[in-house]
């Protein structure tokens, strides 16, 4: 990868010309996004349920419902009626609307003793005689079917219900319709008002396009003025801001390519790309210009810049992408497009950065303020450093009281746990004083509320609903629902039964109930057949349909309430009847609770994920488990917050953990790397600690705040789980940074790390690795971890390497140059034993012997040696245990050769020395 | 020369006056059918076949009397016969001049007869796709009836005819904005009938099947099909027995017979 950017920085014209090819050709795509507010966005996809809503739906036709509310004095005078009849009729002719029902449509039952009248409760013209109306007013008020649902029992209200089955698109020309006809009714004394399906859904969708239209300019904002506060150089601010916006681009671009469109959800991504997208910008730029600072070219610095970054930028990113990604296998179609959207929106902005942040800086001037004067101290600037220093040394002093006061926050967070509830409340999606509540509450109090689902009675067998026993217990069922008090109305065919019943004993009210008689029951189903009976049972009889309408929103309650009634109706209704609700409020609200749970879920097997790669990275699983504890924590800490303060888990606040943790682990990541360079440096853990701090402090503190500023802008949005999940995710993210700044530190005091990209960068010469008696066996990559865990030490021509008689520990393999190991005799000249060059090994006998040097070692000219300690030796048995017995194998097997050579040299001088002696012995044959 | 004028003349003569004679004649078929079909009394019982549009069937059987006095108004007295829940329940109807026809109802059920209002008469027949507009005979009075064309129906030439409410009264009082009808030729009798709701659109068509000449000119139906369109859910009624011209008396249509069960 590292090659293709370097290819792109020599050919800036041809990758500018791609980048700004691509840019235009998704540009032109950007029109083409919808917009989403249909609920199928909100199921799950494949639930069970949805086949039985579906069946629901061909048998009682369409629960998608419109009320336009009436309210005047007294709804059975004149202008109240006329607004009805004329809404009634305007209604009726649009297209998608299906049924209507008002006091104008209604079919009225009455019967005195010789006569049955079914015809409509009101004829084609308003009567204006005070006495006809009277009696309307009578009838409607004693008709059980009408009271509260289309007119309230004090006949201030009166409804005109409209059922449509229109498409996604319908909702928002059919909204305006209704106005607009309700605005030609408008009379004075009269308040009229649409309130139902459609209706939400188009404010709804007047929302997503309103957060749009202040969060983006938001995000920019408020990012370029942390840029301008850590960086102060415009370059630094433009960058990101440009790859920002070509980000939202090429995402939105690429969403209305695929298919995927604006809802509640994917909306919040462009300002999520900007304030995420920009942190790989701050680390390139951050390096560069520090490059710049020490002296650099422009070009050199960007090339060192890219081979420096490129790697791990590729890592974090990926963590960050993976966070998303694994929404994309959960089961509702709004969280997958949310997944699809973010990640492909951040891994757009990831190769917009890569290509685009070299070719920017490329094409600007080197900033005035970077330029120093040759030798000029590159001094720290800012209150941050001596900050970070003070912290490093409270972190090495008050250990102890760290970990208590960690301790104690965690076991504080997880008491705020047990008050988490799962809850999603569309309705609550607004805030509480938007028209939109109001209306409902408003439409709820008057008469009754616009939420419908049905309650499916099926008998399993043609005709079942004639029976009494089950027209009972529907009767008795919308009793109970009455009685819960947060059921507005329900409308059955037991209550059309019971009022011909009623009225066909001329009135007399002790007839309102259920005939004894199936065959009576049969009968006056004869004459009840058509289409206003249609919603309320089958065409065989087999199942009747409970149409239901309350005001109840949240997912918490409304499960809460349909237990109940199932349970009653498990103990009412006869054993081989079934009663199920459905209706698209309730598939709705098993996904919500379906995917506040996923939510858990998902961060679970993320969180796996990004401790594997991180294991990888540093090559030690118990790094990549360290990597994660300062960055759970706060997570922990933030859904603690969440159940103190009654915030409720939905498809807004679930998110919070899986987006947090892909971005809250890459501050970690950098951290760690640059303590182990550290490490390696000064060879003195606390010294690491706090140079470490000092590097990393400053782009920890100021990416940490952008972020949370940036998460903190969604508070600004029209949706109240959008605020709350900007809210959370923002103090998450300030959490993380303490947790960076204190935790981090404190862990890896323990650890010594060899990280991936160290690893990769090593030179060590191949013929080195070959040819050399200790790294016999080994591959490369064993050779460089081996290199990283011991150490390099540089030698100048001249240095000592050791001195005979010291105490030594170490032992040592020429990389390059030459030493040369030698005595000083008695008479003071310089014996040499060898001259060791690349690829020897030396010291091995003082480092599992007796530890004293034997000998003078010298460098002849500049060299390089692999130190490898005993202590090295124990991590590196710790750590790589089959590189550890190879490399013990290697020494033993150096060690063997050189016994050979002293016994072979002892031999041969014993042997001359016996051979001095006499030839006395003849030697045995 | 002269002559080709002289027949060009007649020519234009006869085709100028063919509308005319065309609209006399749309009324005078309309006239005819009626005069040829009529009979004094008839007794049917029919199977009633309810079908929905996704094949659910509903069946049903009963008996319709009817009767036309020689004024040309007409008494029906409908008993559902089959299934068992609804046997005994009962139908009865005096047609009236006006078009606010007396009809009564018996429910065995309950045991009582009431009278039913009358406006009913764009609803729908009990559950079926009949309204009760459908099942009266003809009112030609109240219609304006238009030739349009001509077309074959099963191999039979049939005359289109346009039938449009006559006043603005009837036109509320109608279902059907228009109906069109096609006669046989050779018969003079409506094989097929299209019908059109009060914003145009087509509503339903019926269609009669298995035609009798049960005697002299007269015909019947044997199967009558009416299709709901917009709902695609459909009714046959199929003939199991007829008797016509049997002398029903006037007393069977009367509130006493309409309660008394079985006959």
């Amino acid at each position: 990868m590292t090659r293709l950017l370097h290819w792109v920085v020599d050919h800036p014209a041809i990758g500018a010309a791609l980048l700004a090819g691509v840019s235009l050709v998704l540009a032109s795509q950007v029109v083409r996004i919808e917009l989403d507010t249909s609920a199928e966005s909100f199921m799950v996809e494949n639930d069970p349920a949805r086949a039985f809503y579906d069946e629901a739906l061909r048998k009682f036709g369409s629960d998608n419902l419109t009320v336009v509310l009436v309210k005047a004095d007294d709804v059975f005078a004149v202008p109240a009626l006329q607004a009805v009849k004329r809404l009634s009729d305007a209604l009726e002719r649009l297209d998608g609307v299906t049924r209507v029902e008002s006091l104008t449509t209604v079919n009225n039952v009455r019967g005195d003793d010789g006569t049955l009248n079914t015809d409509p409760l009101i004829g084609p013209k308003i009567p204006t005689d005070a006495a006809a109306l009277a009696r309307i007013r009578a009838d409607a008020l004693s008709n059980r079917v009408l009271v509260h649902n289309l007119v309230s029992p004090d006949a201030r209200a009166t409804a005109v219900v409209v059922y449509t089955a229109g498409t996604a698109h319908f909702n928002r020309a059919f909204t305006v319709q209704v106005d607009r006809l309700i605005a030609q009714v408008a009379a004075p004394g009269l308040r009229i008002f649409q309130m139902g399906e459609p209706f939400s859904k188009t404010t709804y969708a007047s929302y997503i396009e309103r957060d749009q239209l202040t969060l983006i300019p938001l995000s920019i904002g408020v990012l370029l003025v942390v840029l301008f506060l850590a960086f102060g150089t415009l370059e630094a601010m433009l960058i990101p801001l440009i790859t920002g916006v070509l980000s939202i681009v090429w995402t939105v671009g690429l969403m209305a390519v695929l298919g995927i469109p604006l809802n509640a959800m994917t909306a919040a991504v462009p300002s999520l790309l900007i304030a995420i997208g920009f942190t790989e910008d701050v680390h390139m730029i951050a390096v560069y210009e520090e490059l710049v600072e020490r002296g650099s070219d422009k070009l050199t610095a960007i090339r060192t810049m890219l081979a420096e970054s490129s790697l791990p930028l590729l890592v974090t990113s990926a963590t960050t992408v993976l966070g998303f990604v694994t929404l994309v296998f959960t089961n509702v179609t709004g969280l997958v497009q949310f997944g699809w959207a973010s990640s492909i929106g951040l891994t757009a902005n990831f190769i917009i950065t890569m290509l685009g942040v070299p070719l920017l800086l490329l094409l600007w001037p080197i900033p005035r303020r970077l330029h120093r004067p040759a030798g000029e101290a590159h001094a720290p600037r800012g209150v941050i450093p001596p900050l970070m220093h003070w912290l490093a040394g409270f972190i090495v002093r008050r250990r102890r009281m760290v970990w208590l006061l960690t301790a104690l926050i965690t076991a504080g967070s997880l008491a705020g746990w047990s008050a988490l509830r799962v809850d999603t409340d569309f309705m609550s999606y607004f805030p509480e004083r938007s028209e939109i509540r109001q209306r409902a509450q408003e439409l709820h109090a008057s008469l009754a509320g616009s939420v419908t689902f049905y309650l499916v009675v099926d008998t399993g067998m043609e005709d079942g609903v004639k029976n009494p026993r089950v027209l009972r217990a529907i009767a008795d069922l919308q009793d109970y629902m009455a009685r819960t008090g947060r059921i507005d109305a329900s409308v059955s065919v037991a209550d059309y039964v019971r009022t011909m019943n009623r009225e066909m004993h001329a009135g007399d009210r002790a007839f309102e109930t259920i005939p004894d008689s199936p065959d009576l029951i049969a009968q006056y189903l004869l004459l009840l057949e058509g289409k206003d009976l249609a919603k309320y049972v089958d065409f065989n009889a087999s199942t009747a349909n409970i149409v239901v309408r309350h005001n109840v929103t949240s997912s918490f309650e409304v499960s809460k309430l349909l237990a109940g009634i199932e349970q009653f109706a498990a103990a009412t209704f006869p054993r081989n009847v079934r009663v199920r609700a459905t209706g698209e409020t309730i598939l709705v609200n098993n996904a919500a609770d379906y995917m506040a749970v996923n939510e858990f879920t998902s961060f679970g097997s993320t969180l796996l994920i990004i401790g594997i790669i991180h294991a990888l990275l540093f090559m030690s699983v118990r790094a990549g488990g360290l990597s994660l504890v300062p960055n759970v924590l706060p997570i922990v800490a933030s859904f603690g917050i969440m159940g103190l303060l009654r915030i409720p888990l939905n498809t807004g606040t679930a998110f919070v953990a899986t987006v947090a943790i892909g971005i809250a682990v890459d501050d970690t990541v950098h951290h760690m790397v640059t303590y182990n360079r550290q490490l390696n440096l000064h060879n003195d853990q606390t010294k690491a600690m706090v140079a470490t701090l000092e590097a990393e402090g400053r782009p920890i503190i100021y990416v940490s705040l952008a972020l949370a500023a940036g998460f903190f802008v969604l508070m600004f949005s029209s949706f109240v789980p959008t605020r709350q999940l900007g809210f959370l995710s923002g103090v998450v993210m300030l959490l993380a940074m303490v947790a960076e700044l204190v935790l981090t530190p404190l862990l890896m005091h323990s650890t010594r790390l060899v990280t991936l990209w160290n690893v990769l960068h090593v030179k060590m010469p191949r013929d080195v690795v070959r040819s050399s008696p200790l790294l016999r066996g080994l591959s490369t990559w064993e050779a460089r971890k081996l290199v990283l865990l011991g150490g390099l030490r540089p030698l100048r021509a001249g240095d000592y390497l050791v001195r005979k008689g010291e105490a030594g520990n170490e032992l040592y393999m020429v990389v390059s140059g030459r030493l040369r190991a030698f005595d000083v005799g008695a008479d003071g000249r310089e014996v040499t034993f060898r001259e060791l060059g690349s690829a020897s090994v030396i010291g091995e006998v003082a480092v599992l012997g007796d530890r004293v040097r034997s000998a003078h070692v010298v460098a002849e000219t500049d060299t390089e040696v692999l130190v490898i300690s005993d202590a090295a030796l124990e991590r590196i048995q710790r750590r790589f245990p089959f590189t550890a017995a190879k490399l013990y194998r290697n020494i033993a097997a150096v060690l063997s050769e050189r016994l050979r050579d002293q016994t072979a040299a002892r031999t041969l001088a014993e042997g001359a020395q016996r051979a001095e002696e006499g030839s006395r012995f003849v030697l045995p044959q | 020369m002269k002559r080709t004028l002289a027949m060009l003349g007649v020519v234009l003569v006869v085709a100028g006056s063919a509308p005319t004679a065309w609209a006399q004649s749309a009324l005078a078929i309309m006239q005819k059918q009626r005069e040829l079909h009529r009979a004094a009394d008839e007794q049917e019982t029919l199977a009633v076949k309810i079908v929905d549009r996704r094949g659910a069937i509903k069946e049903r059987r009963l008996v319709r009397y009817t009767a036309t006095a020689p004024d040309g108004l007409s008494k029906v007295l409908v008993r559902f016969v089959a299934p068992r829940d609804i046997a005994n329940t009962g139908l009865l109807i005096w047609e009236a001049r006006n078009g606010d026809d007396d009809q009564w109802l018996y429910l065995p059920g309950v045991k009582k007869v009431k009278r039913i209002a009358a406006s009913g008469k764009k609803n729908r027949f009990l559950g079926t796709d009949f309204s009760f507009e459908d099942l009266r005979p003809e009112a030609l009075a109240a219609h304006r009836y238009e030739s349009a064309g001509s077309e074959a129906i099963d191999g039979q030439d049939c005359w289109i005819i346009e039938a449009v409410p006559a006043t603005e009264r009837q036109a509320a009082d109608s279902g059907y904005s228009k109906r069109r009808l096609w006669m046989r030729k050779d018969i003079t009798q409506i094989v097929k009938r299209e019908f059109y709701d009060a914003k145009g659109r087509l509503e339903k068509v019926q269609t009669d099947r298995r035609l009798v000449n049960v005697k002299g000119p007269l015909w019947r139906a044997d199967e009558i099909e009416m299709h709901d369109v917009q709902s695609n859910g459909r009714t046959i009624l199929t003939l199991e027995k007829r008797a016509l011209d049997a002398g029903l008396k006037d007393s069977l249509f009367t509130e006493t017979e309409l309660a008394r069960e079985g006959s």
